[in-house]
């Protein structure tokens, strides 16, 4: 018994092994969705082929004809609209009398309308620079427009103080009529070595320069070469100046055609040179020497110093071409001849052609050295003087004593030109670094447009209007920049009666 | 001669004038002193002008009417004298 209930114990504790049990998932089968297939197709596309044919063609056309104007002339033609008549007969009278009046009337008279685009103020449309030129501190000593009007020259060199006679300078040359015309860069840079003085464009040839330098030589250039600039020279001859050039300016000579430079120094003397293009050189044609004893008339003169006469401003007169003007470091003002003139008092100095005095006429001095003289190109006694007393004075070749004194600044002037577009209006560089321009046509003796670009302290050093372009006027500044201004149209179109007005001021007489 | 020839005679012989042309509202042209195709470029020039011109004094003051519109160029002056139904023009040079 004992033995059953023992085994029985022992089979309950035996090791049982169960299978494993596997429980489906209920939640997948509910997720799924009834799946179908289906299929479609488009039936294919019918095609079939039907042809068309012209059985006849007709063509026609059709043209319209000009049609007659039915126009009755002057009194012949159809009967007249009704009304026409008494229409007339209201409208004759006054009609009438209107064109009575007309026939009378002064209303306008000397009246021009003027339909054309004109500015009203004066712009500036460019400001050249030459960077070379500022970094060693060069002023633009002159500007000079070709005879196209669309290339402009610019000389560097100092107008302050002297014996700058080692440092090398340069002209600057832009075309303003192209159109990628950088302010930056010059078109053209000619390296000179000395401080440029003076420079004059030919009158007739584009490519030709005259530039004076301060070491007393005077050179042409001709900007056409590409290989050397310089088409003739002085040199440091016994022909050539010994002083700085103050002024150079192109000539005509005799011959049609033919110019020559005439150079000014401050030694005194006035120098006549031909180009002589196969050696480079410039000859010496003739000579003119200032010697204060031959000066016509100079009692009133005060003799101190040297005798001599340094010439520092020079200007041709475009009506008369025996005749020069000359101003001097002494504030003289001299009316010369080139032809006529008796031999100068001075030590010949080996020059190859024995100097002449050419001076016939001495005007009023003015207070201090004459920086500038320009004689007008419409009448032909007149011409502006500037110098260094801050007045430009207009003079009369027929008199002494100046006609007008304009006060234009209160420093000095540098140079004064006449306008070449107006016979009453000349343009003023002064120190004060404006440009004043006036208009004798005025009342007032107050600028009629004043030109200032940037800082007061730099001088306006040189100016020079556009001979082909009349509107365009160039000023050259100290501190190396040139700006090229387009004037407003009162200042450049010529007025009706401007000739007269000129003429009058001309036949004054001074008090 | 007619009335209107009469008319147009005295006012050619003014001191100046140069020419006579007339027309109606719409543009045609009854009589002319000038050529032909100068009188129908100068009605056509005029009166789109002359419209205008009627129409500014109109709406400027409603009681107001436009008697004559003058066009004075450098070279000579033309006087308009316009009316309900016609129009007029006279171009005269100025003595100066």
């Amino acid at each position: 018994m004992r033995e059953h209930f023992l085994l029985r114990t022992l089979k309950m504790f035996a090791d049982e092994a169960l299978d494993p049990v596997t429980v489906a998932s209920v939640w997948r089968k509910a997720q799924q969705g009834a799946q179908q297939s289906r299929g479609c197709q488009t039936p294919a596309v019918l095609s079939d082929h039907a042809g068309v044919q012209t059985r006849f063609t007709a063509s026609s056309s059709t043209q319209t004809e000009p049609q007659e104007q039915n126009l009755q002339e002057g009194g012949l033609g159809g009967p007249d609209p009704p009304g026409l008549v008494d229409f007339l007969k209201r409208v004759e009278d006054t009609v009438t009398k209107e064109l009575e009046k007309n026939s009378r009337s002064h209303a306008f008279d000397g009246y021009h309308a003027n339909w054309e685009e004109g500015s009203d103020h004066v712009s500036l449309l460019h400001s050249l620079q030459h960077p070379g030129a500022e970094e060693s501190g060069l002023h633009v000593s002159a500007v000079s427009w070709s005879c196209t009007g669309s290339v402009i020259v610019c000389a560097y060199g100092r107008t302050d103080d002297g014996d700058w006679t080692h440092q090398k300078s340069c002209v600057c040359l832009w075309n303003l009529d192209r159109r990628s015309l950088r302010p930056k860069q010059a078109d053209l840079v000619l390296e000179v070595p000395a401080a440029v003085t003076s420079v004059c464009c030919h009158p007739e040839r584009p490519a030709l320069i005259a530039g004076g330098l301060y070491n007393g030589e005077v050179v042409v250039w001709d900007t056409s070469r590409t290989q050397d600039p310089v088409l003739a020279q002085t040199g440091m001859s016994a022909d050539s100046h010994r002083e700085p050039v103050y002024q150079v300016v192109w000539v005509p000579l005799q011959k049609k055609g033919d110019f020559g430079v005439l150079s000014s120094s401050s030694g005194g003397e006035v120098l006549l040179w031909l180009v002589d293009p196969d050696q480079g050189r410039l000859v010496l044609n003739a000579a003119y020497a200032f010697v204060r004893q031959q000066l016509p008339h100079s009692s009133s003169l005060k003799s101190r110093g040297s005798s001599r006469v340094g010439v520092s401003a020079l200007a041709l007169s475009p009506w008369d071409a025996d005749s020069f003007l000359v101003g001097s470091e002494g504030g003289l003002l001299l009316r010369c001849s080139f032809s006529c003139g008796p031999p100068a008092a001075v030590a010949p100095e080996g020059r190859s052609v024995a100097p002449r005095a050419p001076a016939r006429f001495c005007f009023r001095p003015a207070g201090g050295p004459v920086h500038s003289l320009h004689c007008s190109p419409f009448h032909r006694n007149l011409f502006i003087s500037a110098g260094t007393d801050g007045e430009v004075r207009l003079g009369s070749l027929l008199q002494a004593d100046p006609l007008l004194a304009v006060r234009v600044s209160d420093s000095y002037v540098f140079q004064a030109q006449w306008s070449p577009s107006r016979p009453l209006v000349f343009a003023a560089a002064t120190g004060q670094g404006e440009v004043q321009i006036f208009d004798l046509a005025r009342k007032s003796l107050r600028p009629a447009a004043t030109i200032r670009d940037g800082a007061a302290d730099r001088t306006a050093t040189c100016l020079a209007f556009n001979g082909a372009d009349r509107r365009l006027l160039a000023a050259g500044r100290s501190d190396g920049t040139v700006g090229v201004w387009r004037l407003s149209s009162d200042l450049t179109e010529q007025r009706a009666e401007e000739s007269l007005r000129l003429e009058q001021i001309a036949n004054q007489v001074a008090e | 001669m007619s009335e209107v020839e009469e008319i147009m005679k005295r006012i050619l012989s003014h001191k100046g004038v140069e020419g006579v042309i007339i027309a109606n509202t719409e543009g045609i042209i009854l009589r002319s002193t000038l050529e032909d195709q100068s009188t129908v470029h100068h009605v056509a020039l005029v009166q789109p002008l002359l419209m205008k011109a009627k129409k500014i004094v109109q709406d400027m003051d409603p009681e107001d009417e436009l008697t004559y519109v003058r066009l004075r160029t450098e070279k000579n002056e033309e006087i308009i004298a316009a009316d309900k139904d016609y129009f007029m023009i006279s171009i005269q040079t100025p003595s100066l």
